[in-house]
């Protein structure tokens, strides 16, 4: 072996060290103790590797990283050890739970009625994706999930069709046996209403609103957060419709949809800053932020997000980056 | 504290170090770290060999930055945070060393077949043999682009240095 070769392996050897043991650079690392040449490159170059190596590593870690990937995973559906937790005291507390008198009679009739609003041609709900009728299975499980969310809930007013045979879909689950509801973090938001938009049936628009202004009233009716300004972007977009809903948690959200020309549908979620738990490190519309969705499913929604004062506002739509900009 | 929150705090800064020196800017980076993480959730019980985790982490990290980059290649997109990225990375600044941000901004002036080797290396966590397993190429194609990704590296910091030289000239010269 000689010193060219030499050098050729040992640009492979970690500056820390941590190859001393491995035995192909033994030989090379013997001709550098006894050639003076070769020894002073090798520590040169382990000098230079090191400093490098140190600046690398001193590469400061986003600020919560560490917590949101945990959150997504969890999400995703890998139980941390709360959540197992949790699970057993929830699904001891259900057991305990009975069913309100009239509550299957009270389903069993929202779901006549909307099978007489769907009727209607000019029926005053469109729906995002084709409604899909619940079958037998689907009717008891939301016998048991009413059963839960209507504990907590005003009567429902029986002229309220909407709200009644969405009742299932719109409640906050957090409302089953919880009295406050813990902010969420805002990663966590965007995860769920990804899945909530890309869920055939999942979302039902009121699209009897002809205008943003209009959405707004909508929502402001059902005492959700109502944006108190839009992106210069959306002022002219078309809106197909607005929702309120709320997280898996209870936390009441807004959805506003809008159609933008070039963009295809554009998302707009309204959501109170005190619903989140990290709200205050977003940053306002002016300096945005874009960023691909964290683990959406690979759905890639492209997402903005911002807080303006007390209301936080998301974005997702699959429309280009570039396309996103041009909203701001 | 469970297995899965174990590997997380084990392996997620070397992985994003890994990522931003590859990635264009520290959200995309953060990106491929989630996702390599969610991507272990749903296939990571397929490793028997619970040992090779890290080496697995890395490698579908790897896997998922060239997806990501031959997607961009075909559908070009434009990053806010990344032309705000680019931005700062052109404007001279003499006070920098060589600190966290100036060494990836090196790397990433680097061709791709060196950038991932040297960005391996240089956290030094795996030995060359891992990293030739990492990125899926031949021991000696390894160990010859750690070589000549080195070299390549410093001809950019000599020129980065002349560059500083020629600046804090330009500015005495101003200035005087």
């Amino acid at each position: 072996m000689d010193n060219t070769q030499a050098k050729f392996l040992l640009s492979s050897f970690r500056p820390d060290g941590a190859d001393a043991h491995l035995p192909e650079f033994a030989n090379a690392l013997k001709l550098a103790a006894e050639n003076r040449e070769l020894g002073e490159w090798l520590a040169q170059e382990r000098a230079t590797d090191a400093a490098f190596a140190q600046a690398l590593n001193d590469v400061p870690i986003p600020e919560g990283l560490r917590d949101e990937i945990l959150a997504v995973l969890a999400y995703d559906g890998s139980p941390s050890d709360a959540d197992a937790d949790f699970d057993g005291i929830f699904t001891g507390g259900m057991s305990s739970i009975a069913p309100p008198e009239g509550l299957r009679d009270q389903i069993l009739a929202a779901m006549e009625m909307e099978q007489g609003a769907v009727a209607q041609e000019n029926s005053k709900l469109t729906e995002m994706k084709a409604w899909r009728w619940l079958s037998v299975a689907a009717v008891a499980a939301a016998v048991a999930v009413g059963t839960l969310v209507t504990m907590n809930q005003p009567s429902l007013n029986s002229g309220d069709q909407e709200v009644l045979v969405n009742n299932d879909l719109y409640t906050p689950s957090s409302a089953i046996g919880h009295s406050s509801v813990q902010p969420v973090a805002v990663h966590s938001a965007v995860q769920q209403m990804a899945v909530k938009l890309k869920s055939p049936g999942e979302i039902k628009l009121n699209t009897d609103l002809d205008c943003a202004t209009a959405a707004m009233q909508f929502l402001d009716t059902k005492h959700h957060p109502v944006p108190s300004e839009l992106p210069a972007g959306l002022a002219n977009a078309k809106l197909v419709g607005a929702r309120d809903m709320y997280l898996d948690s209870g936390q009441p959200i807004s959805l506003l949809c809008f159609e933008k020309e070039g963009m295809g549908m554009v998302h707009l979620i309204v959501v109170d800053s005190s619903s989140l738990s990290d709200a205050d490190g977003l940053s306002s519309m002016k300096s945005i932020s874009l960023k691909s969705c964290y683990g959406c499913d690979r759905n890639q929604f492209n997402i903005a997000h911002w807080r303006e004062g007390e209301k936080t506002y998301m974005i997702l739509t699959k429309a280009k980056k570039k396309d996103m900009v041009k909203l701001f | 504290m469970s297995e899965f929150q174990d590997l997380v705090d084990q392996h997620y800064q070397a992985l994003y170090r890994f990522a931003y020196s590859m990635a264009k800017s520290p959200d995309r980076a953060a990106d491929l770290v989630q996702q390599t993480f969610c991507i272990w959730a749903q296939k990571g019980h397929q490793l028997k060999d619970r040992s090779k985790a890290k080496t697995w982490l890395f490698t579908t990290l790897y896997r998922e930055h060239l997806g990501h980059a031959r997607r961009s290649t075909r559908f070009p997109e434009t990053d806010l945070e990344e032309v705000d990225y680019h931005l700062h990375s052109h404007e001279p600044d003499t006070s920098r060393g060589l600190d966290g941000k100036r060494a990836v901004e090196l790397l990433q002036q680097l061709e791709e077949t060196f950038r991932a080797p040297l960005a391996l290396f240089f956290l030094q966590q795996h030995s060359y043999k891992e990293i030739a397993a990492i990125l899926d190429v031949p021991i000696g194609t390894v160990m010859s682009r750690i070589s000549r990704g080195k070299e390549q590296l410093r001809s950019k910091m000599r020129d980065d240095a002349e560059g500083k030289i020629i600046n804090i000239q330009g500015k005495v010269k101003q200035n005087g």
